[in-house]
């Protein structure tokens, strides 16, 4: 079977993954269309079913709003800080969509802020010369 | 991502990261003019929520963490998350992850930078010590 966790594929009925470490679930379980667990203790507003770990890319956004100096990544961080609650709620699929634009809005501003940076550096160069 | 894969990816961010802080270590983006300026302010005149990054950069590498807390408040105390969150993405620590668990955490960062962005534009004096220029 495969590792949930790092994909390593690892013998049948190991009971930890031999690339990662992570404790391999057993053959009974249902297995989910995500195939990433999550295995936190704190259950308070947690059912019993394990939910798909959903990246929010929420670092991504904090990342692309405080040093690229585009406002897109605002906009990055207004769709991931609405994964969770997602995922909390039940909705995969609308989580998926949301991370998704959290990670397109994210990926535009650190492309842009890179091709400001570029064109800093040529400039800088073509001044020089 | 496999565990070797991320480690790569690490050491990569790492690289860059250590030389850009040689870079903001040895020049003074208050002084020198080569520095890239904020797209936004320039278009805008108002200060982004990015807005004193290179210059806080430059204090905190000098050990002035007033100075630089001054720049840019938010971003200073975002750099230990970032980092927190790069190890744990490295070694997978899923418990620890803190920000991919509480949705609340994640609202507050939101609304955050966005009342940060808004309050560092108010030119009234408590505001006014948000913002990059003081």
């Amino acid at each position: 079977m495969f590792c949930p966790s790092c994909g390593e594929k690892n013998m049948d009925g190991s009971p930890n993954c031999a690339m990662c470490g992570v404790a391999l679930p057993s053959m009974q379980e249902p297995a989910f269309e995500d195939d990433r667990f999550d295995d936190f203790e704190d259950r308070d507003v947690r059912p019993s079913a394990s939910r798909p770990r959903i990246d929010n890319h929420l670092v991504k956004a904090i990342l692309a709003t405080f040093f690229c100096c585009l406002p897109m990544g605002v906009v990055a961080l207004v769709f991931a800080s609405q994964v969770d609650g997602r995922v909390s709620a039940g909705d995969y699929s609308g989580a998926r969509k949301l991370a998704g634009q959290a990670d397109t809005w994210a990926n535009f501003s650190i492309g842009g802020g890179l091709l400001v940076m570029v064109f800093y550096i040529i400039m800088i160069a073509a001044a020089g010369m | 991502m496999q565990q070797r894969a991320r480690l790569i990816v690490a050491g990569i961010i790492l690289a860059t990261a250590s030389s850009a802080a040689y870079v903001f270590y040895v020049y003074n983006p208050s002084v020198s003019s080569s520095f890239p300026k904020c797209v936004f302010y320039k278009l805008t005149s108002l200060h982004c929520p990015g807005c004193g990054v290179q210059r806080a950069i430059h204090s905190l590498l000098h050990g002035e963490i007033v100075s630089a807390l001054m720049f840019n408040a938010l971003a200073v105390l975002a750099l230990p998350l970032l980092c927190y969150s790069l190890v744990a993405w490295v070694f997978e620590y899923r418990r620890l992850l803190p920000l991919s668990v509480s949705s609340k955490l994640s609202y507050s960062i939101l609304f955050g930078t966005l009342a940060f962005w808004i309050a560092r534009n108010v030119p009234l004096y408590p505001f006014k010590l948000l913002g990059p220029n003081w």
